[in-house]
């Protein structure tokens, strides 16, 4: 079972090197993992996928982004409004969209959810504010993805779990992932789905061709 | 007074945990305040009694918690959320789950026989090195109400 994590900020940014926190990975049961960092590469049996997290309101910012990111990068859009989704999504090049809990619950909704399934893009579920926040704040978020699950069971697009981490102290193993999805009605199956389906959304399938 | 015969009596639950980093000092009861604060956060004040949730074993970067029999996961996940005990910043890596401590002690690696290493300097601020697995550094800075913290390997402290 390959199983991918996705992490933010290796040192200096964050406190745990990139060497460390892909150690990690491979102790909590991940063989890939995916930061913001330059190249690719291999630490022990862990691969490390480099990341291009494009941050912006604008649609037409993501389209001149788009165009400086590598071949071999997984290219991540933080969501904005149900219109940049919209206007984003069928985007050649965008891999995954992240941060769509954080927008206001019609941000994405059935449209964009049917359009992420078409264009095979996956919603990501970031674990850390379930770490991290507390009380009101994290039911909220319950809510969210409980409400995205649903959305996923009905349209399909793919689903990619990563717990964002900053630290190593972030990072959460399978089985603890599994627990913390099943907090909002995730079962174990969706979870190792989620967990293993980045290869899936950057190499996707294309319809057969008959060549002569 | 005659204790309660054993069919009588809550059946239990251990869960061994590992703690990250492994401080130096760390309180049982703050470990028991911060799995509290989470269970009660998590499930609430009835889900969260009848889980009968203690620490039973804290020491040598390990915990053992307790609970009632079918909590197991609920304590689990509880455990997934602890971020901070005692103000100082904390991960607990659930390893395993028994019905008897004996089996998981059995479960804990006894830390290698490491050489006292020197306290580091690194921009400005002076760490204490814990190694406590091969290649694996901890750093966590010298004070008594510190808080930064870094987390390398051997090849990142050559490097510098």
């Amino acid at each position: 079972m390959h199983c991918t994590d996705i992490c933010t900020c290796p040192y200096p940014a964050g406190d745990s090197s990139l060497t460390r926190m892909a150690m990690e990975a491979g102790a909590l049961g991940f063989d890939t993992i995916v930061l913001p960092v330059e190249r690719p590469a291999v630490i022990g049996n862990v691969s490390v996928l480099p990341a291009w997290v494009i941050e912006t309101r604008h649609v037409r910012e993501v389209i001149r982004d788009l165009g400086r990111a590598q071949q071999d990068q997984v290219v991540i859009v933080v969501a904005g409004d149900a219109s940049f989704i919209r206007g984003v999504v069928p985007l050649r090049g965008v891999h995954l969209l992240a941060g769509i809990e954080k927008q206001r619950k019609n941000a994405f909704d059935h449209v964009s959810a049917r359009l992420a399934a078409e264009k095979n893009v996956g919603v990501t579920i970031d674990l850390h504010p379930l770490l991290h926040l507390q009380g009101l704040q994290r039911q909220r978020m319950l809510q969210r993805y409980a409400d995205l699950l649903t959305l996923h069971r009905r349209y399909g697009f793919p689903f990619v779990i990563g717990s964002f981490a900053r630290s190593i102290l972030d990072q959460r193993s399978v089985r603890e992932m599994t627990l913390l999805c099943a907090l909002f009605g995730m079962e174990k199956e969706e979870v190792l789905a989620g967990l293993s389906s980045l290869p899936g959304v950057l190499h996707s399938l294309q319809p057969v061709r008959v060549v002569e | 007074m005659k204790p309660r015969p054993p069919t009588m009596r809550i059946k239990k639950r251990y869960v061994l945990s590992a703690i990250v980093p492994n401080y130096p000092s760390i309180d049982s009861k703050a470990l028991y305040l911060a799995i509290a604060e989470a269970v009660t956060g998590l499930y609430g004040d009835g889900a969260g009694a009848a889980l009968h949730h203690a620490v039973v074993f804290s020491g040598d970067g390990y915990l053992i918690a307790r609970c009632s029999r079918g909590t197991e996961q609920q304590l689990a996940t509880a455990l997934a959320v602890v971020t901070a005990v005692d103000n100082r910043r904390v991960a607990f890596r659930t390893l395993a789950t028994s019905g008897t401590i004996h089996a998981l002690r059995g479960r804990m690696r006894q830390p290698a026989e490491q050489p006292e290493r020197e306290d580091l300097e690194m921009d400005d601020v002076i760490y204490e090195v814990h190694a406590r697995e091969p290649q694996k550094v901890d750093l966590i800075e010298k004070g008594c109400n510190s808080q930064k913290l870094l987390f390398l390997v051997e090849q990142d402290l050559e490097e510098r």
